[in-house]
Parts: C-alpha cells; sequence; structure tokens
C-alpha cells in the first residue's frame, strides 16, 4: 500500500487517533510520519503540544500547523521581525503580544513594566481600551482590529499550550468561541 | 577663510562652552525615541505618511521658539546636498541613518544647535539635546521639556504597560538613550581599557566610538550609553550612567596624574613631540591627527601647555572630519586632498 500523503512510498506506519470524539486513520510512510511529528509520540512535546492544541484549538479536528500570525495593519509577520529586530507599527506590540516576554527579554534583559514618564497617559489608553472593548458590534465594524485581535488570543492560546497552561488555555479557548459567535452576530445585524 | 573664521561658523556654540568635568567628559546626550499614535512606524510607513508628518510637524513647530532654546529650523533630507548631510552627522545634529538611507525624513534643529529633533529615522520623532561636559539632569530636563511641548500638540504611541513604543523593541518603554563622550587616554595607556570596557558592559551600558554604533574609537574618545530603555525611570537610568561614569572620571585623572608624576620627562617628549606634527605638518590622515589632537589636550589638561585653549580639541575633533574639511575648502576633496587640507586647518588654528 502506499503513503496516504506522499502517495509515493511504501506505507509502513499506521496511526489510529481520536480527537474530540471522532476517529481517524492515516496509513503513512516512515518520512511523512516522521515530518509530521507522529513518530516521537508523546515523547516530542511539539507534537504532543499539537495534540493539545487539536482539542482546544476547537473547529479544526484535525491536527494542524498554526497559520502564521500577521499585523493587520502594517502586515509584518515574526519572520520579517526576526530579519529586521523592528516593528512596523504600534499595533505589532498587540499582535504579538504573546512573543513580547521573549523580545523583551533579549532587548531589555527581563524588565517588562514602563517605570517613566507617563503624563496620565496611562489611564487614558486603559480606558480608551475598556470602551474599545464594550461594544462588540463596535469592534466588528473596524474588521481589522478584531482580526488582529482574534489571531493574538489565537497565538496566545497556543503559547499557553507550549507552556502547559492548560486551565488558562481553556479558558482562552472560552473566550475565542465567544468572540468568534458575537462576532458572526454583529456581522448578521449589520 | 581663516581656520579660526571658519571655525567659528562651523562649530555649534555649545561645543566652544566649558561644562562640568570638561577635561574628560566631552558632552553630554539626552535622546528621547517617539511616535506618533494611529500611524506605522517609518519601517513600514509610506512616502505619503512621511511629506505628512514632515508638513504637519513643521507647519506646528518651525520657526516657533521655545523658552531657553530659541527657535527651530526645519531641514529637509531631499533638499540637501550630501555634503551638507555629512557636515550634519560629524556635527552629532542628525544621525548617519537619516542622512544616507533615503531621500525620507527631515531635521528641526534649534539655531543654537543644542537640539535637533529628527523626523522619520527610524521612529517619527528622536528628540536630541546636546551639552558640554558632564550634565545629565540638565539635558533630561530640557529634553523632557520639549517632549511635553510636542505632546501638548501630538498624541504618541503609547502602550499602558511597556510605555512609549518605538520600531524597535531595544527603545521601548521611556525612549530614553543618554550618551556620555569621554576622551580617556589615561585609561587606554594603562593597557587597561578592554577590560574596564568589557565590566562596563555587563553592567548594562554600551560603549562605542565617536560616530555611534560600530563605529571605531578614534582620538581616545569613547561614547558610553545606557542600554536598557524599560523598567528603570528616566531619573534612575541617568543616575545609574551618572554613577559608572564618575568612577571612570576618578580613574582617569588619577591614572593622568600618575604619569605625570611619574613619567614625566616621557609624557612632554610625547606630548611636544605631537605639538610639532600638528604645527608642522604639511598632510595628516585624520587618525594621526587624532591622536596627536589627544595628546595635546592632556598636556592641556595637566598644565603641561599653558598656551593653547582647551577647547581647540573638541573644536579640532569635528572640523577634521570629511565633511567639514570639504566645507573649508569649499569643493570636494579626494582623501589625498583631505589630508593636505586637514594639516592646513590644524596649523591654521595652533597658530597665534
Amino acid at each position: 500500500m502506499l503513503c496516504q500523503f506522499c502517495q509515493e512510498n511504501q506505507a509502513t506506519v499506521h496511526i489510529k487517533k481520536t480527537i474530540n470524539g471522532s476517529k481517524q486513520e492515516l496509513i503513512l510512510c516512515e518520512n511523512c510520519a516522521a515530518d509530521q511529528g507522529h513518530l516521537n509520540g508523546f515523547t516530542d512535546p511539539f507534537s504532543f503540544h499539537q495534540f493539545v492544541f487539536g482539542i482546544l484549538g476547537g473547529e479544526n479536528q484535525h491536527i494542524q500547523r498554526p497559520t502564521v500570525l500577521e499585523c493587520p495593519t502594517c502586515h509584518l509577520t515574526m519572520q520579517g521581525f526576526k530579519e529586521t529586530g523592528k516593528f512596523g507599527c504600534q499595533n505589532c506590540y498587540r499582535i504579538f503580544e504573546s512573543q513580547l516576554p521573549g523580545i523583551l527579554k533579549n532587548f531589555q534583559g527581563g524588565n517588562y513594566t514602563h517605570q517613566g514618564k507617563d503624563s496620565n497617559r496611562r489611564e487614558k489608553v486603559l480606558k480608551h481600551q475598556t470602551d474599545e472593548h464594550k461594544n462588540i458590534a463596535e469592534i466588528a465594524s473596524k474588521t481589522g482590529s478584531v482580526v488582529g485581535e482574534l489571531a493574538r488570543l489565537k497565538d496566545e492560546l497556543q503559547t499557553c499550550i507550549k507552556q502547559e497552561k492548560f486551565e488558562k488555555a481553556a479558558e482562552l479557548r472560552d473566550v475565542i468561541h465567544e468572540f468568534e459567535k458575537r462576532l458572526k452576530e454583529a456581522n448578521e445585524n449589520v | 577663510m581663516s581656520s579660526e573664521n571658519f571655525l567659528n561658523q562651523i562649530i555649534s556654540p555649545w561645543m566652544r562652552q566649558e561644562g562640568p568635568d570638561s577635561d574628560i567628559v566631552m558632552s553630554t546626550r539626552i535622546r528621547f525615541a517617539r511616535n506618533i499614535d494611529g500611524v506605522p512606524f517609518p519601517t513600514a510607513f509610506t512616502k505619503e505618511d512621511n511629506n505628512r508628518i514632515i508638513q504637519q510637524f513643521g507647519s506646528k513647530f518651525a520657526n516657533q521658539a521655545l523658552s531657553g532654546i530659541g527657535n527651530f529650523e526645519l531641514v529637509k533630507m531631499d533638499s540637501l546636498k550630501p555634503e551638507e548631510k555629512q557636515v550634519l552627522v560629524e556635527k552629532h545634529l542628525i544621525s548617519p541613518n537619516l542622512a544616507y538611507q533615503n531621500e525620507l525624513g527631515a531635521a528641526l534643529i534649534s539655531v543654537n544647535e543644542e537640539v535637533s529633533i529628527m523626523i522619520n529615522e527610524e521612529d517619527h520623532l528622536r528628540i536630541q539635546c546636546l551639552y558640554p561636559g558632564l550634565q545629565l539632569k540638565e539635558a533630561l530636563e530640557v529634553a523632557n521639556n520639549i517632549d511635553n511641548w510636542i505632546e501638548n500638540e501630538i498624541t504618541y504611541a503609547f502602550h499602558e504597560k511597556i510605555g512609549y513604543l518605538t520600531s524597535c523593541p531595544s527603545n521601548v518603554g521611556t525612549g530614553l538613550r543618554a550618551s556620555i563622550m569621554l576622551h580617556l587616554p589615561g585609561i587606554v595607556s594603562t593597557g587597561q581599557a578592554e577590560r574596564i570596557l568589557q565590566f562596563i558592559h555587563k553592567m548594562g551600558l554600551v560603549v562605542r566610538g565617536v560616530y555611534g554604533e560600530g563605529s571605531q574609537s578614534t582620538g581616545n574618545i569613547f561614547q558610553i550609553s545606557n542600554q536598557m530603555t524599560l523598567g528603570k525611570s528616566e531619573s534612575a537610568i541617568i543616575e545609574d550612567l551618572e554613577r559608572v561614569v564618575q568612577q571612570i572620571l576618578l580613574y582617569e585623572r588619577q591614572t593622568r596624574e600618575a604619569s605625570l608624576e611619574n613619567t614625566r620627562i616621557q609624557l612632554e617628549d610625547n606630548v611636544f613631540r605631537s605639538l610639532g606634527t600638528l604645527q608642522n605638518a604639511r598632510k595628516i590622515t585624520s587618525n594621526e591627527a587624532a591622536f596627536c589632537l589627544s595628546q595635546v589636550r592632556v598636556a592641556i589638561d595637566l598644565g603641561v601647555i599653558k598656551d593653547i585653549p582647551r577647547n581647540i580639541f573638541n573644536e579640532l575633533i569635528v572640523a577634521i572630519q570629511p565633511g567639514c574639511l570639504q566645507r573649508f575648502a569649499g569643493k570636494t576633496l579626494s582623501p589625498e586632498e583631505r589630508d593636505v587640507f586637514r594639516a592646513s586647518l590644524i596649523r591654521g588654528r595652533l597658530k597665534h
């Protein structure tokens, strides 16, 4: 029998999985199985996290690689940031928030809280954000920021899974579901 | 034009003044990085964004006076010749990045040349104050005033947790970079400079040459600045820097005094040979000139040479750079021609 994935090599690996109650069977060659992280089983943290992501990630029944996170304002990706070391706009700091601790550790030696002047701006920014989140329909009209926020939440979820903070991940999953539900309603009402 | 008249024109007024610890500290620089709320950073913006920011900013602040500073003039990069930009870089009024990366950007420069606000370099605004000698608190206060003056008119990009947002995360938070330019011939002569500078680096400070990142140290001149901009207040940042600088000053003075006491004849011999070179050379490279000027400067500080004013060193270190020399010559010069004009400029300035 040929490998289901590459359709070239002889299949030698048989994988059975049950994810969220749905059964899945894969018949693969050794190379494809290794590429997809099946051979390492649960000893490889990456595939274990993929497994958990499959469950907590919600809508996807099959294991998938995470999509590339991109800033909706300036279209910067993490890859782009790694090449130049520079963000393209202030929104990047929110979109890539889950990566910030690592980035700031490199650049700032692990101090993450601004202690300097703020001219009362901290309060203003916080108030601005609460106002912004008050009305989901209002946010929905600004498609870019919603898509970005959703992408950010999903990215954060993935980070939680990697760090094995499963309770927090479950909470985030609920937030994402709620977010998607209300976003859908808001779109239908427009 | 005589050397002296030329230097009067080209050297920023503050460079001729003496500040605290001027025997070692050449200058103090405070810089704030700021961005305008809601506009992509210059790393990702369009040419239209660039033009709009310069236009808006220029119309609000150019030809305006700020008390204690005086008037500002707007200089657009696309309206300057390459050699004019080079002179601004050599005087530390703009960065090499702003001058050479593209035709975008501008600078608002105060008439007294103590304040320069670069527009659309890596961030929308880079507010910079320059002072003679060691004057961190004074420079920070002035930079703060300018920052507040601008913030009255413009909303900055700000994050509730990590402060002022900048294109590179190395500037985020306070956006503050405080730099001290030091002349350290004593420490260099002990052969311990490398070790000391490595230790300073471990203290979270950065050591660089005269013209910023990646530049070589010439004439025993070093620039020391804070690395971290987040997690400490502005005043804590400059206090930490000041503490290290004070220790360096102490050590530099001790080594200078020791060499005067223990090896006076050797020191005098070196110094007067260097002075002879500067007064007589018909051509001189910038490295040799910087070396000789450094020796003569220490001798002035130690009272070994008495009839030459101290600020000659600060002036000539800037004036012997290619951009300024070409201004002096009034034409573009080949490297060989520069060496000839450099020698002539220095001879003229030392002749009294």
